[in-house]
């Protein structure tokens, strides 16, 4: 893995989608997830469950472990989860993900690791 | 931006203004003038955040909103906030799990029941969101549709699994919360079967904690230090919830709720309350608003709060600004939504002075049932239209709150600011976390499991603060995912072969539905009952 890889940063997460990215990140024999920790409402608020962020450093089994999540909740609906590419650099490209976005062909996750790939850049794929 | 930086719809407890995030005003106002049939994107969050004002409007609510008012006052006047903020953390701090409890139970349960009873929430959405189709006179099937349709959403199921998955090892007022009201609703309904109407029990259990004066009493009375006073207002919710789970004359109880609800006055006894402490509630309430008043300054603030309390009763429910464009041939502006071509409303051309450009704010009378759309341009405030019957008096105080709001919000926002930023906050927050603490495990941990056997319950909230249901089920995510299903199908069937068909719709797996459908309890705790060709889940 490079000194300071590419991320991939997934907002839009209820506790239970962050504890099962995580435990199929986890699949990959490291832990590359970080999570941000929401900002409170403040002034004693009461309103809806906050959602949450995770921080995925970029690898190609890590990508292909995200691309098995996907697959595994694309027939819900995750509407409101979005994805963002961070380049070391800072630069952020931002994009959702819906079964239009990819043909899945027989294989779903196969189809959803070449579309990540695909946005996330070569560079993620090949290092690690 | 990112959905962190997308506002979290929320209710602020002080002003009781409600702020749906997802609320798209000129998409509302275009379908209210047909209302065809569509489903409601913001029906979730608006029953949540309806629920949250349903509970801050009530004299416990207003107890609160004083106190905090209060403390931010004295703290703009370098006077000691200390003991009004620690009543007010203390009693916010301990009734939190109950009102996401409550918020969450209208968004995952409620539903319209056999009682001729009809709580706030259903109400409001029934008079918001229902569409413009003829019923034969009975209204209900289109709450019902709004609310099936509601509970078969796919989205809504990760909401409510997300709520079972909470963080580890920390004291999470959702989950602990929705697992107390939730227990609370299957122990009282099996001891009153008229509390079987979830929507019956939501509002019956707001009113026991909310409608209490003998909380107002011990929030703003008079004690020897603040520790007195966290230990009154501990020791009592305490008491009250002892109370409520001995199911003593509950029939009774309910039975005279609905009378005298009905009737505009909640009768003191069928919530446990005692009648005498409506009047030493009503005059503590009055003396804590002059309490500091000592000059012309300290008279402006009191005359503040008092405004606030009287216009936290209406519900902005949304706002957006607005330009106003002359018609070519009449005397008329048309009111346009910058970037939306079609204009939302018109309004007379001499009601206006001259200004171009306003606020259209839509608001809800304080009982919901009824909403105004308000045109403000500057301080002048015009009706522009409504549905339901909005009374002349809140009519003005509508108005009155619409064209303060600028000014009064941003006040609110100054005095907040400068509280929070006061040394008293940390030291009430140290202070409040030592006595309070212990006291949320002594009351939530029997509450959230009482389902579970007195032995069992320990262990089981043991592990529920570990790792939530999640944890319970061995970070099982569908088994999770198919004990919510079987919850929300349950709010309009406990049928085994509907659960299995909405389970299809809601997108859960098969063999995790069937194994979910004949769980055994863990560490004592039953999660699902199933009896012949019937299922409900308990959590």
């Amino acid at each position: 893995m490079p000194a300071n890889p590419a991320q991939l940063r997934v907002d839009g997460l209820t506790s239970l989608q962050l504890a099962e990215l995580r435990a199929a990140i986890a699949t990959t024999g490291s832990d590359y997830v970080t999570t941000i920790d929401n900002p409170s409402l403040g002034g004693g608020k009461a309103g809806e469950p906050a959602l949450l962020t995770a921080v995925i450093t970029l690898g190609p089994s890590v990508i292909a472990a995200v691309a098995l999540w996907v697959a595994k909740h694309r027939k819900r609906r995750t509407k409101g989860i979005r994805y963002t590419r961070v380049d070391p650099n800072g630069a952020m490209v931002s994009f959702e993900m819906d079964e239009s976005s990819y043909d899945e062909g027989e294989s779903p996750s196969a189809a959803i690791q070449a579309f990540l790939e695909k946005k996330l850049g070569n560079d993620a794929a090949a290092t690690g | 931006m990112t959905l962190l930086q997308r506002a979290r719809s929320f209710v602020d407890p002080t002003t009781n203004a409600m702020i749906v995030s997802d609320f798209d005003l000129t998409e509302y106002l275009a379908w209210v003038r047909g209302r065809p049939v569509s489903g409601s994107g913001v029906l979730a969050n608006f029953l949540h955040e309806w629920t949250h004002r349903w509970c801050f409007h009530s004299p416990v609510g207003s107890a609160l909103a004083l106190l905090r008012m209060r403390a931010a006052c004295r703290a703009y006047r370098r006077r000691s906030a200390f003991d009004d903020y620690v009543r007010c953390m203390t009693a916010s701090t301990i009734l939190e799990p109950l009102a996401e409890g409550l918020a969450l139970f209208a968004e995952f349960d409620t539903y319209p029941g056999n009682s001729r009873w009809m709580s706030q929430t259903l109400t409001a959405t029934l008079i918001f969101f229902a569409p413009a189709v003829e019923t034969d006179d009975k209204p209900l099937l289109l709450l019902e549709g709004l609310l099936q349709a509601l509970r078969r959403d796919p989205l809504l199921l990760e909401r409510k699994a997300g709520i079972y998955a909470p963080p580890a090892d920390v004291f999470d007022p959702y989950l602990v919360g929705y697992l107390s009201v939730r227990s609370l609703w299957c122990q009282m309904a099996a001891a009153c079967s008229e509390l079987n109407d979830r929507d019956l029990f939501l509002s019956y259990l707001r009113s026991y904690l909310y409608d209490d004066r003998g909380m107002v009493l011990r929030i703003l009375g008079s004690y020897p230090s603040e520790v007195h006073a966290c230990g009154a207002i501990v020791n009592y919710l305490l008491s009250r919830i002892g109370e409520l789970v001995s199911f003593e004359g509950l029939g009774e109880r309910v039975e005279l709720w609905i009378r005298s609800a009905e009737n505009g006055h909640v009768d003191a006894a069928s919530i446990g309350a005692k009648a005498a402490d409506e009047q030493r509630a009503e005059r503590i309430m009055e003396l804590a608003l002059v309490a500091d008043v000592d000059d012309d300054k300290s008279e402006t603030l009191a005359t503040w709060m008092l405004m606030t309390l009287q216009e936290r009763q209406v519900c902005v429910v949304a706002s957006t600004a607005v330009d106003l464009k002359p018609q070519p041939t009449t005397d008329r502006l048309d009111v346009v939504v910058p970037g939306v071509s079609e204009p939302v409303s018109n309004v007379a051309a001499d009601s206006i002075g001259d200004s171009r450009g306003g606020e259209l704010v839509v608001v809800a009378s304080s009982n919901g049932h009824a909403i105004v759309v308000l045109l403000r341009v500057d301080q002048n405030v015009t009706l522009l239209s409504s549905f339901g019957e909005f009374s002349e008096s809140e009519l003005v105080l509508a108005k009155r709150h619409v064209a303060n709001r600028p000014v009064s919000a941003s006040l609110h926002e100054e005095f907040r600011a400068n509280l929070e930023r006061s040394p008293v906050v940390t030291t009430v927050w140290a202070f409040v976390a030592k006595r309070v603490a212990p006291a949320m495990k002594e009351l939530f941990g029997p509450l959230a499991t009482l389902n579970a056997k007195e032995c069992d319950w320990p262990q089981a909230f043991s592990e529920l603060q570990g790792e939530g249901v999640f944890g319970l089920l061995e970070h099982d995510g569908e088994l999770t995912r198919a004990l919510a299903a079987i919850g929300l199908v349950n709010t309009f069937s406990t049928d085994v072969a509907l659960v299995r068909m909405m389970g299809k719709v809601l997108g859960v797996d098969d063999t995790a539905l069937e194994r979910a459908m004949n769980l055994a309890p863990r560490h004592g705790l039953p999660l699902v009952a199933k009896k012949g060709e019937s299922v409900i889940a308990l959590v």
